[in-house]
């Protein structure tokens, strides 16, 4: 979090989670290239080596980073590795970007024609999945990774609105599955072995159920079994249903309300962070205020601004202790609006 | 994460989950069991005058066409299993030294039927080689005596 705009806001947890990552990055190449030489050493030329490498290693980080999200979401204690998702995404183009312009140098710049105009012309069995150009495929979705990697920045998520930046990034869905059949296209036309298949069909099964599960699961957070109402404000739960520093998450009038508990005291703000509509009932209280458990932004309990100099504020509702019963007023007040917390 | 933004994922991955499956499968039984090229030419117009040579990689006939045209003759190759190369061409020679003055014949690419003509028959001493131009090596030989003429 930040009130003003650095290329890399770095702390002390994000250069662990980079230095992680460049330590597997390594292990991964070393890892293929080695096994590679050993099976095909006297058939294999370096560039096919490195356009092979690095393919491998930015389909596999595609992967991961495609299941850190719904992982979160099913268990706090995959959150730590949503934190910094930003830096492995970007790093994840890198590597697909050596990928793309090996194959382009290596398949498409030794003829007279524009290595890109080779690229669209030199097949054009698009009628046929056995023959069909999947190194097309591979060209959009990079481009697509290349604008998602571009914007991957508070920059351009607070000029280019979250709505549109959020949409723009919703692509790598469609970036996933063109990369998915740029891949096995281009195994059942290059290679013998169905191991890569496999491999990438556990791999997609994989994403595509931990996303079904969270978001399944997620659509059943939050719902009152049923909703008794008194004067305007609803029976939600007991003090002791929620955790110290933790929240309870219910929607109501589509209204999704984060009731906090801490420091002895209730109260209630709306649940999505301003930053990236991370979920702040996932989140703690931490050091005197909320933390959103995505990219650490913080909000006081008790109006739901962020602590000078930031600018981010939050709807607040108005809380009620009732013979040992949480009641919320579901209607928000406007953003930033102070009310006196619920004493326990 | 909003509950219309939460909407849409559920609403991507449930197509997702239907419609990547299926096409990962159609995909996988798209691999064409047997070669199809539908430019070449109509074989059973062409007399086979060498049995050829068939392993678990290739295929390889060599036909004769009986009316009189420039080019009588013509190889036909079956690529059977993908070649492991980035680029792979056909030279006939004697020896693999033999090759650096000649043409080739024509370029293979992925599995399926390719048909190159021939201006001369293969002769008795005559290999073929399947030459990487990127690594500058020659990575099969398939020796003529191993092709057998019909009667």
């Amino acid at each position: 979090m930040s009130a003003t705009y650095q290329p890399v806001l770095w702390n002390r947890q994000k250069k662990i989670y980079d230095w992680v990552m460049f330590g597997l990055i390594i292990l991964f190449l070393a890892i293929f290239i080695g096994v590679s030489l050993v099976l095909f050493g006297d058939k294999i030329t370096g560039e096919t080596l490195i356009i092979r490498a690095f393919g491998s290693l930015a389909i596999t980080m595609l992967h991961i980073i495609l299941m850190i999200g719904p992982l979160a979401r099913l268990n706090k204690k995959f959150l730590p590795l949503l934190y910094n998702r930003r830096h492995l995404g970007v790093t994840m183009f890198f590597m697909a970007s050596i990928h793309g312009v090996f194959s382009i140098l290596q398949f498409h710049s030794m003829g007279d024609i524009n290595p890109l105009v080779s690229l669209f012309t030199s097949n054009v069995n698009y009628a046929t999945l056995a023959e069909f150009p999947f190194q097309v495929l591979g060209f959009f979705s990079l481009i697509i990774l290349f604008l998602m990697a571009a914007t991957s920045h508070d920059f351009w998520l607070k000029n280019l609105s979250p709505k549109v930046w959020k949409t723009l990034h919703l692509l790598v869905y469609l970036a996933y599955a063109m990369l998915i059949f740029h891949v096995m296209l281009g195994v059942i036309q290059l290679e013998k072995s169905p191991l890569i298949v496999i491999l990438l069909g556990i791999g997609m099964l994989t994403v595509i159920g931990l996303h079904l599960a969270a978001g399944y699961r997620q659509k059943q957070l939050g719902y009152l079994k049923e909703q008794v109402e008194k004067d305007g404000f609803v029976k939600v739960c007991t003090p002791d249903d929620i955790e110290d520093n933790r929240a309870k998450l219910v929607h109501l009038n589509g209204e999704s309300i984060a009731i906090f508990k801490y420091e002895n005291k209730l109260s209630a703000i709306n649940n999505f962070c301003k930053h990236q509509n991370g979920s702040l009932s996932e989140g703690k209280f931490v050091n005197g205020c909320i933390t959103c458990p995505w990219h650490g932004y913080q909000y006081l309990a008790h109006n739901g601004s962020s602590p000078p100099p930031f600018t981010e504020k939050v709807a607040t509702y108005h809380l009620q202790l009732i013979d040992n019963e949480i009641w919320v007023n579901p209607t928000p007040e406007p953003e930033g609006t102070a009310i006196e917390p619920v004493l326990l | 994460m909003i509950l219309s933004l939460q909407k849409r994922h559920r609403l991507i991955w449930t197509v997702f989950a239907i419609v990547l499956p299926l096409l990962f499968v159609w995909s996988y039984l798209s691999i064409p069991t047997t070669a199809n090229n539908p430019t070449i030419e109509d074989y059973s117009l062409l007399p086979i005058v060498h049995n050829g040579i068939e392993n678990d990689d290739f295929r390889i006939i060599e036909r004769k066409i009986e009316l009189e045209f420039d080019i009588n003759y013509q190889l036909e190759f079956i690529v059977k299993k993908p070649i492991r190369q980035a680029a792979t061409l056909i030279f006939i020679g004697e020896n693999e030294a033999d090759i650096k003055d000649k043409a080739p014949i024509g370029q293979l690419f992925s599995k399926g039927n390719y048909s190159f003509p021939l201006f001369d028959p293969l002769q008795k001493n005559d290999n073929i080689y399947l030459y990487n131009p990127i690594t500058k090596k020659v990575f099969y030989t398939i020796k003529n005596n191993s092709i057998t003429p019909i009667q």
